[in-house]
């Protein structure tokens, strides 16, 4: 163990963690001391302040249509765990198998992750369209015509329709993240498992995913962490609209503090956007941890 | 590798093609329309293009002021990624194979930029570059983007080297090695597929990163690309054919970058790690 | 076990970093030192370099104007550089608003009228130019300025004008239900959006996904032929409420319209451009926008002369002037406040060169609508001269210059949900009402 060698490496630890630490206390940190000292305050952004305490976090957690945002962040937060992560695992599965044409699958897999919001919204604004979108298009092809909907419009599929979205865009992530942890499980784990007789999916499931337990855990906390901060998809498909039915959080916070110069009032959210996405995690740490136990 | 049956195959293949085509139209989409005339493109944006207009891309090449922006985004880039990437391996690796007092602490730190909205840090960050008279200079742009991707650098990097076997800096303690060669020999090379992993993530993040430079850069000559791309689009009037243009431009070496790292990611150098 | 080889290459690694950080360093250093030079030379009075924040990047023919027009202030000016930081318009504002908090605006600056502009006066961020009003006495009305008048004082001068209520009309699908012309009065109106519908015809193409659109192009003009003109001045200064009858019917007006399903069902998920293309495609008979997208729908289109133009029709019973168009003053050229002596000096040249006759005489040119009483080129467009007749009747003010933003968006959301069935007038009305009590 290091345990011992450590004690003589106090200093390299400090000489280690010491330039990370600089720039990330320096310029990650402080914006965030700053953000809750704006958030006691009432402030157009120009001008004086005044101090208001907790006022704007009232203020806020009063709000019906702050609550709709949580909503709907919780929302793209489930969907994309349930989402997101077992379409990664299953594409980096498949492409860790040495198929032909993994090298094109990995390319093709990622591309949604670099493509510009711009065109994320084009293409998915024309899947969706009502009249001559491409999904009722389909639904119609199939006699399915009464399954036909406004999928963005309709408050009651938008954040579903959006969440489908959302899972396209960024399913690659965890592919790349997952295919990189694929690497590190041992050969002889797998040669192994195949001398107690365990194949294909058993072998998946009862050895590699285990294998893979730091790094499922790693790509929850981030997929957690991405749809608390989900912003540019939202904007670009509805704008949070119609009418405020899919404005998750960050939106409403943008809205406050740089539209309606609140910008006082938009820190405060910004805050508890960090405290719930805190919460969250650290409740799924807490339960990835007891099941470590 | 073993042969896999045929169902698995077609499953697979199946699945995967799905996948693909799903993701390959857009792009085609957006290749279509960028030879395609504004009118052409407001008639009918599903059409095929009367004459490929290749102008559309010149054009845009000087609208999106690629002549600079390129070149900057390709240095600002770089730079904060190798920062980024170097300091957050480093960090990583203590906080994953050593015990420390503060290590929970720490690490709870670097959670947390992970979890802040960006637009909220925009006054700060404004704020704070202006106190270091940094404003309007490539490292106001540097520094953010290395502070903030440190976070998820750290996290991610952190996460893979604490499931290392805990024997395995062993060898190199007993070779006499010191900490930090022992960082760079066994741990860094069977980091290998991770830290590719977040050298993609950077990069992408860097390349495409808009509201930092949007208020942090003034001068024409400093600014980056994702600026010059949002320049087709007017209050009411968009060029989007054009724009397409310069987004193909602009996909390319992100491309180019990712075919260069993928081959990394599935590179496995776990038969000489554990060996070690 | 450890090689040399891999320290080397640690070695090597580190000291690339090190270089691209020092590069970068060194860039600053070296674009810092630049300007310093430039800061430096002005005590000689050899060149003044002033910086201006504009939104003109998208190639549009407005936006060519007026780089031309700086380019060639910089050459009649050889002592005076202007530094341009063209701002994707989209993001211009939360730039503004970032550097407005920081104290830090550039020395021009491109601004809005009205409520957009208050906080930057209230801020003091930037200058009063009173003394210089004398140069635009002759050609800019009263009308055009009163915008950007804050307290008594003139903070800038606007270069354009955007009518925002226009009705672009598709002439054969309303020939088709037997409209040969636009209707004039709301009942007729309503008859043709309930023809178009039987006939199978989208009546109105409306791209709401930015929200403003039903507030600017429709709610600004529906309530003026309703309430009359001053309306919204007075619910600024609290002698009238949102909740007047008058307002109220105004707001039911786009709530009958959704009822009927006058409007494409995707209009809530589609951009303005989009709509735009909607109208563009003959997907629908109508779109409201504003006096700038002619260029995409007639002037830049070969089939140009399918579209007519036409004002919102006359409401039975309303108190507004029905030749009124809706219309607001743009880009307005802003100093910022505190400058030096020398590079007020300049920029104040620069503002009078800018903004002048021949600016406004090269934009109605090229098809854009100007705020200055100036005489129309032989060679402008025929649709720029028809749709200078259709909106020279008269401007009514437009809903966002005058009401402040926080009321807007409430008001922006309320009528968004009117368009999907949820909420009244009433209650659209009563939310505005409260959003402008709860301020100050």
């Amino acid at each position: 163990m290091l345990v011992h060698t450590l004690k003589r490496n106090k200093l390299a630890i400090f000489i280690g963690l010491f330039p990370a630490l600089v720039i990330y206390l320096g310029i990650a940190i402080i914006p965030i001391g700053l953000s809750f000292y704006y958030s006691i305050m009432d402030w157009n952004g120009i001008g004086d302040m005044k101090v208001v305490g907790m006022d704007n976090y009232i203020r806020i957690l009063s709000d019906d249509t702050f609550w709709l945002s949580v909503q709907n962040n919780v929302m793209i937060m489930i969907t994309g765990l349930i989402g997101q992560l077992p379409l990664g695992l299953i594409m980096a599965l498949l492409l860790n198998k040495g198929l032909r044409g993994s090298g094109f699958f990995r390319t093709v897999g990622f591309m949604p992750v670099v493509i510009s919001s711009v065109m994320v919204s084009l293409i998915w604004g024309m899947v969706y369209n009502t009249e001559y979108g491409m999904l009722n298009g389909i639904l119609s092809f199939l006699g399915l015509d009464s399954w036909r909907q406004n999928w963005l419009g309709d408050a009651k599929w938008s954040m579903l329709s959006i969440s489908v979205a959302y899972i396209w865009q960024n399913c690659g992530l965890y592919m790349v993240i997952f295919l990189a942890a694929l690497q590190n499980i041992p050969e002889e784990v797998n040669e192994a498992a195949e001398l107690d007789g365990a194949t294909g999916w058993r072998r998946t499931i009862h050895v590699t995913i285990p294998m893979l337990r730091n790094t499922i855990m790693v790509a929850v906390v981030y997929s957690i962490s991405n749809s608390f901060r989900v912003f540019d998809l939202i904007q670009v498909l509805t704008g949070g609209g119609p009418a405020h039915q899919t404005e998750v959080m960050t939106i409403y916070m943008y809205n406050s503090a740089f539209m309606n110069l609140r910008y006082g009032y938009g820190s405060a959210v910004s805050i508890l956007i960090l405290l719930f996405s805190l919460v969250v995690i650290s409740v799924i740490n807490r339960l990835g941890r007891e099941k470590d136990a | 590798m073993k042969k896999k049956s045929p169902l698995f195959q077609i499953f697979a293949y199946t699945f995967l093609s799905l996948f693909a085509i799903m993701n390959i139209i857009p792009i085609f989409w957006m290749v279509v329309n960028s030879f395609k005339e504004e009118q052409e493109y407001a008639a009918d944006p599903f059409s095929f293009p009367e004459t490929l207009n290749f102008s559309n891309y010149s054009k845009a090449w000087d609208i999106a002021n690629m002549d600079t922006y390129f070149l900057n985004s390709l240095i600002i880039t770089f730079v904060s990624l190798i920062v980024t990437v170097l300091l957050g391996a480093l960090a990583a690796y203590f906080l994953a194979r050593f015990t420390f007092r503060l290590r929970g602490f720490i690490y709870g730190l670097f959670l947390l930029g992970m979890l802040v909205p960006i637009h909220a840090t925009l006054i700060p960050i404004f704020l704070i570059m202006q106190k270091m008279s940094l404003i309007d200079t490539y490292l106001s742009l540097i520094l953010p983007y290395t502070a903030f991707h440190l976070s998820l650098t750290v996290f991610i990097l952190e996460g893979f080297m604490r499931g290392f076997p805990k024997d395995l800096e062993e060898s190199g303690v007993m070779d006499g090695a010191g900490i930090f060669r022992i960082f760079w020999s066994i741990i860094l090379p069977i980091t290998r597929p991770a830290m590719a992993t977040v050298v993609i993530l950077n990069f992408i993040y860097n390349w495409n990163e808009y509201l930092f430079a949007l208020v942090l850069i003034t001068s024409n000559s400093l600014k980056t690309l994702p600026l010059g791309l949002a320049n087709f689009v007017g209050v009411e009037t968009a060029s989007y054919t054009l724009q397409m243009s310069a987004l193909t431009i602009a996909l390319i070496p992100i491309l180019i970058f990712y075919l260069l790292l993928q081959k990394q990611l599935v590179t496995g150098m776990t038969a000489g790690a554990v060996k070690g | 076990m450890v090689n040399s080889k891999q320290t080397k290459k640690l070695a090597l690694l580190t000291m690339a970093g090190m270089l691209a950080l020092f590069t970068a360093a060194c860039g600053n250093s070296s674009n810092s030192s630049n300007s310093d030079n430039a800061n430096g030379s002005e005590g000689s009075g050899e060149t003044i370099t002033l910086n201006m924040m504009h939104p003109w990047t998208s190639p549009n023919v407005d936006n060519e104007v007026y780089k031309a027009r700086i380019a060639k202030f910089e050459e009649e000016h050889p002592g005076i550089v202007i530094q341009q930081d063209g701002v994707p318009a989209a993001q211009y504002k939360t730039k503004l608003r970032t550097l407005a908090a920081a104290n830090n605006l550039a020395d021009i600056n491109v601004v809005w009228p009205g409520a957009d502009l208050a906080p930057l006066v209230e801020g003091s961020l930037v200058e009063p130019i009173d003394g210089l009003m004398d140069n635009w006495s002759a050609i800019l009305p009263e009308s055009a300025l009163a915008g950007f008048e804050v307290g008594g004082h003139q903070y800038a001068i606007p270069t354009k004008q955007t009518f925002v209520d226009i009705v672009y009309y598709n002439k054969a699908m309303f020939s088709q239900v037997g409209y040969d012309q636009f209707p004039d009065t709301y009942e007729k109106f309503i008859d043709a959006v309930k023809k178009l519908k039987a006939a199978g015809i989208t009546p109105v193409s409306l791209g709401n996904k930015e929200q403003w659109p039903l507030q600017s192009s429709y709610l600004s003009i529906i309530g003026d032929r309703l309430t009359g003109s001053d309306f919204l001045t007075k619910v600024v200064a609290k002698e009238a409420k949102f909740t007047d009858p008058d307002f109220v019917k105004a707001l039911s007006v786009i709530d009958e319209l959704s009822k009927l399903g006058a409007f494409n069902t995707d209009a809530n998920n589609m951009d303005s451009v989009q709509g735009q293309d909607y109208f563009i495609q003959e997907k629908a008979a109508m779109h409201i926008s504003s006096s700038t997208v002619d260029a995409r729908i007639r002037i830049n289109n070969e089939q140009g002369d399918k579209f007519g133009i036409a004002l919102f029709p006359k409401v039975e019973g309303g108190k507004g002037d029905p030749v009124k168009s809706a219309g607001v003053v743009q880009y307005g050229i802003a100093l910022k406040s505190g400058l030096d002596e020398k590079k007020k000096a300049a920029a104040e040249e620069f503002l009078k060169y800018f903004v002048s006759e021949d600016l406004y005489k090269e934009l109605i040119r090229n098809g854009v609508v100007v705020p200055a009483t100036v005489d129309i080129p032989e060679d402008a467009s025929p649709y720029l001269k028809e749709m200078l007749e259709l909106t020279g009747n008269g401007t009514a003010p437009v809903f966002d210059s005058i009401i402040p933003t926080q009321v807007v968006d409430v008001v922006q959301n309320g009528i968004q949900a009117l368009t999907i069935g949820r909420g009244t007038p009433e209650q659209v009305a009563a939310d505005a009402q409260e959003a402008i009590d709860q301020m100050n």
